[in-house]
């Protein structure tokens, strides 16, 4: 009898028929949000198995056969799960947060099963690494087997998709930061997301060309087709992962990266005005000011602290300006001396990252510039007790459960580096470098580096060290509320669940 | 009454003038005091006690030839503020003096920058010193030992509370005044239906507090002296000590659970203590803040215990250092038990985990309503629950969720405030520490001088631990800064940052239009 409705379960999953009861919202969410991991990881396995095939790498079979069976649980899955009419906002955003935990883990198993890392600990540090482009890998890339190198930049490529999508499509409409999404709307512009599909199709829209348009720039500077798409994966996503070989030697490919970094760090809003020709009043953006004047400032205290005026020394200050503010973070070495001011300078940079509605990770401008206009509004309000000051953004008021949130989320962003600095620091490190790397963690960017600039390299760090930043990793890629709407979900369906089983065992007692 | 009429009027309204006035010639008595004990220590007189004459009279001054006038929240911000900042540079007058800052290779202005960086320090109960090995506190006299000591104690409860406590006839509005010097969570902290009466049950209770510290201070095995210096600066959570080394120089269980106690009282809200020793019973535990506090620091020193038992001190080592530091730095005493650069009580020798706890407590502090600094537990708390009420609303987005601190619900404009405070806190934070990283400071030293001086802390990390010299990790410039800090925190932000608008708003009156 049970097998029987097992496969009137399965056949109406597939035929799409609802001949059984839909699922609850959490149990839905969380289910595709599994499937949807496994297709991200298969897919991307799949891709490293082409390439192991081409170039006659070890290990193309395990990708292949990893590939097509996480696909296939992935599909089936998706399939099988019968969705409620509507996901509650909470839960889809648990489902978006199991989706990056199934991703790490299956990840980090394939990369154990292909030998890209010696232990499964290493192998989700690593995974977790790519999938929140966090640019921490303690792995030397020369090492690795090219299916691994296109599998670990397609994760960092699909992780960056996954926070435009989590930014501009899904958490805005599900209330937080709704009227900071996309504020073209009300100008009378195209909007870029009048709905979640819509946005969807057109982030797409704009991060497929930036990749292509990256990767061919790469492949003209001659540092060959599959460098330039691992480089072009790496910078377009912010992930920063190391390529084999030197490709930031060769001045051509560094300008590149440097444009490619900064246009990253850029709101999709503004790339997608850009893509229309709608540039009137883009300039009034106070946030797009700022990121601006904030990469170019942060050059320029580069240049002036290596005391060189160069055009190379141009060139590596602009480098690594855009490299911190976007949080991409290539490792590479300062160019000259370092002031003490520059290190906080960096920190301070890539703790803040680029705009809202970027591919960067950190604080974001637009929370930052909310915070000190809140700040001047509190100011006032000393002076003044009673008055009615709405927040304003780029001339519209903001919400005030925007401006909580934001408060919220600053609170529970210097919450997370504090108690990671604390869980890193109790792993032996000093206060300034787990401060840094908790920062670096958070904000998904890198690298790690001394009060001289010399890029720490992960592979030193303990195997616990590099556990302990994953959280923060997480967190800080699906911008930290997500993760705990679902933790603290969890505890409630948990406690709910508790209860239920308490009441039903206490019925049967009653009963007998 | 009578000694206002002895000035013919009409007088110059201005009610800062008038609360400096007061202030000063309180200060001014403490350096004529403090001048008879340098007499009697042998050393000479004539600074403090030049000093003294000379803050007197133009407190006199100031405050017979004003009357207190507006009293609207920018006027009440410019007082504060203003008190603060005047008393402060005319309580760096005897150490400009007695040359007590000057040293070989260093010009005036870093003499005075030293000398106003260890008034501020003193009067905002910060702690931190600009003396060291290059200059040793013993060196000194008593009367000046004795005078940093008295600045902090004055200001710990608070110079405009004590100005408020002896002037029935302030026609400034008292409460307003008293809340912007030491903010708290309003009609609770008031002991009193008068707010002179409250003013001055909240010094009674101080006084008492101080005296009992010195008592048990000299049973522990101090002398006279250092009981009594060591009392004023336990009660006001300060942290200066008259010795080099601090607590260390004793080297005694004895005396560091006597100033543990008084530290964490000191660090808990005076209107329970108040309402204890009226109800002769105690009602501290009904307190969810201090409830929080006694956790956190509870909590921090097991952790500490833990990290310094782990890293090879024998348990009770660990227990002394890391309960009298965790204590010291969580009520912003500011207090050290090392008794060498090398010593257990060095905490910037420790492990990172163990520094990272304690710069979490550099931020936090005491309870409201206490001599403490930081940003207050219950801040922390609330902050936490706004928290909590922002990822619940996340899961029913329609419901509507109080923010609840133990049982009592609060109203959302005192979460709006306090939620607006820790933003501008955390600003100050980062923009303090850019500012002296720009000074030449690295970034540890940088942040955590900020931190510390915001929580009116005293010791920092890395170059300004608790046997360093803030002359060794910050330039003069940095210490400026810092000193601005230290009233920055101990003012809770809005009267420093605000105390000009007053003044503009008059010089924009009066000044005609171009």
């Amino acid at each position: 009898m049970s097998s029987l409705k097992f496969a009137e379960g399965l056949a109406s999953g597939f035929s799409g028929h609802k001949t059984r009861r839909t699922w609850s919202s959490w149990r839905s969410a969380s289910a595709l949000g599994f499937a949807l991991g496994l297709l991200a990881v298969g897919g991307n396995a799949l891709l490293a198995a082409a390439t192991n095939r081409l170039v006659a790498a070890p290990h193309g079979g395990t990708f292949f056969l990893a590939g097509v069976f996480l696909l296939l649980c992935g599909w089936i899955l998706l399939t099988f799960v019968q969705r409620p009419e509507r996901h509650r906002g909470a839960h889809i955003l648990g489902g978006l947060t199991v989706a990056m935990v199934t991703v790490i883990f299956a990840a980090g198993y394939l990369m154990v099963l292909t030998e890209a890392v010696p232990s499964f600990s290493l192998g989700i540090y690593e995974s977790a690494n790519a999938i929140t482009t966090t640019a921490l890998s303690g792995v030397n890339v020369e090492a690795l087997s090219a299916g691994s190198q296109i599998f670990r930049a397609g994760l960092q490529w699909t992780g960056g998709l996954a926070t435009l999508l989590l930014g501009v499509a899904i958490i805005p409409t599900l209330g937080a930061g709704r009227d900071l999404a996309d504020r073209v709307g009300q100008s009378g512009m195209l909007p870029l997301a009048p709905s979640g599909g819509q946005a969807a199709r057109n982030i797409l829209f704009i991060y497929l060309p930036l990749s292509l348009v990256l990767w061919l720039a790469f492949a003209l500077t001659g540092m060959g087709v599959f460098d330039g798409l691992l480089l072009a994966l790496s910078v377009v996503s912010t992930g920063g992962l190391a390529v084999p070989g030197e490709p930031f030697s060769n001045s051509v490919v560094q300008w590149i990266a440097v444009a490619g970094m900064s246009l990253s760090g850029v709101s999709l809003v503004v790339l997608w005005r850009l893509a229309q020709r709608k540039t009137k009043g883009l300039w009034r953006s106070m946030e797009l000011r700022l990121y601006l004047l904030g990469t170019l400032g942060l050059a320029l205290l580069l240049i002036y602290s290596a005391g060189d005026f160069g055009l190379d020394s141009v060139r590596h200050a602009a480098f690594i300006a855009s490299s911190a503010i976007s949080t991409t973070g290539f490792a590479v070495q300062p160019f000259g001396p370092w002031v003490p001011l520059v290190p906080v300078a960096i920190l301070c940079a890539t703790a803040i990252g680029g705009m809202s509605g970027s591919i960067s990770g950190g604080f974001h401008l637009q929370p930052l510039v909310a915070l000190v206009r809140l700040s001047r509004r509190e100011l006032l309000r000393q002076l003044h007790p009673r008055i009615v000051l709405p927040l304003r953004l780029g001339g519209v008021p903001v919400d005030e459960r925007t401006i909580e949130r934001m408060v919220v989320l600053q609170f529970l962003f210097i919450a997370t580096v504090i108690a990671t600095s604390l869980a890193v620091a109790l792993t032996g490190f000093s206060v300034v470098d787990a401060l840094g790397m908790a920062v670096h963690a958070t904000a998904t960017g890198g690298p790690v580096r001394s009060i001289e600039g010399i890029p720490q390299d992960p592979g030193d760090w303990g195997v616990l060290s590099r556990l302990v930043l994953i959280p923060a990793m997480v967190a800080g890629r699906m911008a930290i509320f997500p993760v705990l709407v679902t933790a603290t979900s969890v505890v409630a369906v948990a406690q709910q669940q508790f209860h239920f089983a308490g009441r039903r065992v206490r019925k049967k007692l009653r009963r007998s | 009454m009578t000694a206002y009429r002895l000035v013919p009027s009409p007088r110059w309204s201005s009610t800062t003038w008038h609360i400096t006035g007061i202030a000063l010639q309180f200060v001014a008595l403490g350096m004529v005091f403090c001048s008879f004990l340098e007499l009697n220590d042998g050393g000479s007189i004539v600074p403090l006690l030049a000093a003294g004459l000379f803050t007197l009279t133009v407190g006199t001054v100031a405050r017979l030839s004003t009357e207190t006038g507006k009293t609207g929240q920018a006027e009440i911000f410019a007082a504060v503020g203003g008190t603060w900042l005047i008393v402060s540079v005319f309580g760096a007058l005897p150490y400009l003096l007695a040359a007590t800052f000057a040293r070989p290779g260093i010009g005036f202005p870093v003499e005075v920058a030293d000398a106003l960086f260890e008034s501020i320090s003193g009067f905002s109960c910060t702690g931190s010193t600009v003396f060291g090995a290059h200059n040793p506190i013993e060196s000194q006299g008593a009367g000046i030992l004795f005078y940093r000591q008295l600045t902090q104690w004055m200001g710990g409860m608070g110079i405009v509370v004590l100005v408020v406590s002896i002037l029935p006839s302030l026609r400034a509005s008292g409460l307003g005044l008293m809340s912007a010097e030491a903010p708290g969570t309003g009609s609770a902290d008031r002991l009193a239906p008068r707010v002179t009466d409250t003013a001055q049950r909240f010094w009674k209770l101080y006084f008492v507090f101080t005296a009992a510290v010195a008592v048990a201070l000299l049973f522990a095995g101090m002398s006279i002296f250092d009981a009594a210096a060591h009392a004023l600066t336990t009660a006001s959570t300060g942290g200066f000590s008259t010795r080099d080394t601090s607590i260390g120089y004793w080297d005694s269980a004895t005396i560091e659970a006597v100033l543990i106690a008084g530290m964490i009282f000191g660090g808990a809200n005076f209107t329970l203590h108040w309402r204890s020793f009226n109800k002769k019973r105690l009602v501290h535990f009904s307190d969810p803040e201090f409830r929080g506090y006694l956790f956190m620091l509870t909590a921090a020193s097991a952790a500490v215990i833990w990290i310094l038992f782990a890293n090879g001190l024998t348990f009770g080592r660990s227990v002394r250092a890391a309960v009298f530091n965790v204590v010291t730095l969580g009520t912003s005493t500011g207090f050290g038990n090392a008794t060498s650069t090398m010593s257990d009580g060095n905490f910037v020798l420790w492990a990172g985990g163990a520094q990272v706890i304690l710069l979490i407590l550099l931020v936090f502090g005491g309870c409201t309503g206490s001599t403490s600094g930081g940003v207050k537990v219950l801040r922390l708390q609330v902050g936490l629950a706004h928290a909590r009420r922002s990822l619940r609303s996340f899961r029913h987005p329609r419901a509507v969720f109080p923010v609840f601190l133990g049982r009592r619900p609060i109203p959302d404009s005192l979460v709006e405030r306090i939620a607006g405070f820790m933003v501008i806190y955390a600003m100050l934070v980062v923009g303090g520490t850019f500012v002296l990283a720009a000074l030449g400071t690295d970034l540890l030293t940088a942040a955590s001088g900020v931190i510390s001086s915001l929580g009116n802390m005293g010791p920092a990390l890395q170059n300004a631990g608790p046997t360093a010299s803030f002359v060794d990790g910050y330039s003069a410039p940095a210490r400026l800064v810092l000193a601005f800090m230290m009233l920055v925190g101990r003012l809770e932000i809005f009267p420093m940052v605000l105390m000009l608008v007053a003044p503009y708003r008059t010089l924009r009156h009066r000044l005609p239009r171009l």
